[in-house]
């Protein structure tokens, strides 16, 4: 008796430790919403993208660090983001440590709409996710793009934005970072009044059936002639009967 | 006499001009009538992109380790039984996911990245890693990443083990597994 109460403690116990222990394991979750690809721009013009950022605590339990720079950026074309990388002081597990960073997210859980701050607070934004569960508590960083003043209409230029998340904490021997390209085409308008000129018509076959069809007829313009004679003719005999003296 | 020819000449001229109107209808000539048209189309361009969401999430643990191992040794698995790499319900796209790795070194010495291997299943078709900026599966190109097409809400399964050189000096070795996940069809950079 005593042996099988024994028993059953153990295993509760396990299970217990079992179950806590799986609950605090490491999810490292990467979360982001690019707000616009593309734009049109003039030479010389800027424009600023939003990207988002954010860690959903159904799938994320740690604060996930992210770095951002501008790769492949055209000769000539400006990029700049903010926040810019800087150097932050953490503790992990008491212990501090310096790194490296654009900007911090941490775990949130999805809001209800009714659930959301009224004033929102600063640095928060939050986004209706995909899920349909509610809104998700995101951080931004803005990416803005000049345009040189000496570019040309219809030259277009592509830039990556290369986003690194990182997790400090456990220190293994190999540690797991996730990256993600947020990419950016931009082309160049023109700037002078628009114009358009045919250079070469292109006589297709329905255009030739139309013109082979009214070669047969007159034209329009005799056909008002006949209408124009015919009503004079008929306006003059009734004006004399109308007039005659009987 | 006269009265009634000259009425009778402009009764004849009515009548002709008349009949000849009703002759050129009859032959498909329209005589300078038209109707209005009473319908139109005109065709103007809508266009609307939508955000792109992705939202990955590795568990498994922040890293991944072989504990103590002998110099010239193969196939030393990691401890932790498999790495999951999960696309979100909060994306709103597939995602295509691959995979490099740096090297394993200290301040001195290097394990090369090639001795690094990843597997999906634990069984078969074990690949080298690779090096920045080449990726697994296939350099950079779109569709060729180690796991194509990851619905929403799906996931991928990494499995690791590592080869020890003959002769590897003894130190402890860190490196670093990127994971990358994009959407579906695109190129990583």
């Amino acid at each position: 008796m005593r042996n099988a109460t024994a028993t059953t403690i153990a295993i509760s116990l396990f299970l217990f430790f079992s179950l806590v222990a799986a609950a605090d394991a490491p999810k490292l979750s990467f979360g982001s919403m690019q707000s616009g690809e593309r734009g049109s721009l003039l030479p010389g013009e800027t424009q600023t993208f939003k990207i988002y950022f954010f860690v959903d605590s159904e799938y994320g339990n740690r604060i996930t660090h992210i770095t951002l720079n501008a790769t492949d950026i055209p000769d000539g074309w400006n990029v700049t983001i903010n926040p810019e990388i800087h150097q932050s002081v953490i503790s992990v597990n008491g212990a501090e440590k310096t790194i490296t960073e654009s900007l911090y997210v941490e775990p949130k859980p999805i809001l209800n709409e009714s659930d959301i701050p009224d004033p929102k607070p600063d640095g928060i934004a939050y986004l209706n996710s995909p899920s349909g569960k509610g809104f998700l508590q995101a951080k931004m960083a803005e990416v803005t793009i000049t345009v040189p003043a000496d570019a040309k209409s219809g030259d277009s230029g592509r830039i990556n934005i290369a986003g690194v998340a990182q997790w400090y904490g456990d220190q293994g021997v190999v540690l797991f970072t996730q990256a993600r390209d947020f990419v950016y085409t931009i082309s160049v308008a023109s700037p002078e009044e628009f114009t358009e000129e045919i250079i070469t018509p292109v006589v297709n076959v329905s255009q030739n059936a139309t013109q082979n069809a009214s070669s047969a007829q007159p034209e329009s313009g005799s056909d008002n002639t006949v209408l124009f004679v015919v009503g004079g003719i008929v306006i003059i005999a009734v004006a004399y009967l109308f007039t005659r003296k009987k | 006499m006269a009265k009634n020819g000259m009425e009778m000449l402009i009764a004849g001229a009515v009548i002709g001009a008349v009949v000849m109107l009703v002759a050129l209808m009859s032959l498909g000539v329209s005589p300078g009538m038209t109707t209005a048209a009473l319908s139109s189309t005109q065709n103007a361009q809508a266009s609307a992109s939508v955000n792109s969401y992705v939202d990955t999430s590795i568990s498994g643990g922040t890293s991944i380790t072989f504990g103590a191992l002998d110099p010239g040794t193969s196939n030393n698995y990691a401890t932790s039984a498999v790495t999951v790499i999960t696309n979100t319900g909060n994306s709103n796209t597939a995602v295509d996911v691959y995979v490099q790795s740096t090297n394993l070194t200290n301040t001195t010495f290097v394990i090369p990245v090639g001795n690094l291997k990843v597997s999906k299943d634990n069984s078969t078709a074990w690949a080298s890693l690779v090096n920045s900026p080449d990726w697994l599966a296939s350099n950079v190109s779109a569709d060729n990443g180690y796991y194509e097409n990851v619905a929403k809400l799906g996931t991928a399964d990494f499995y690791f083990k590592l080869d020890v050189p003959v002769a590897q000096e003894a130190a402890d070795y860190t490196g670093t597994i990127t994971i990358k996940s994009v959407k579906n069809g695109q190129a990583p950079n």
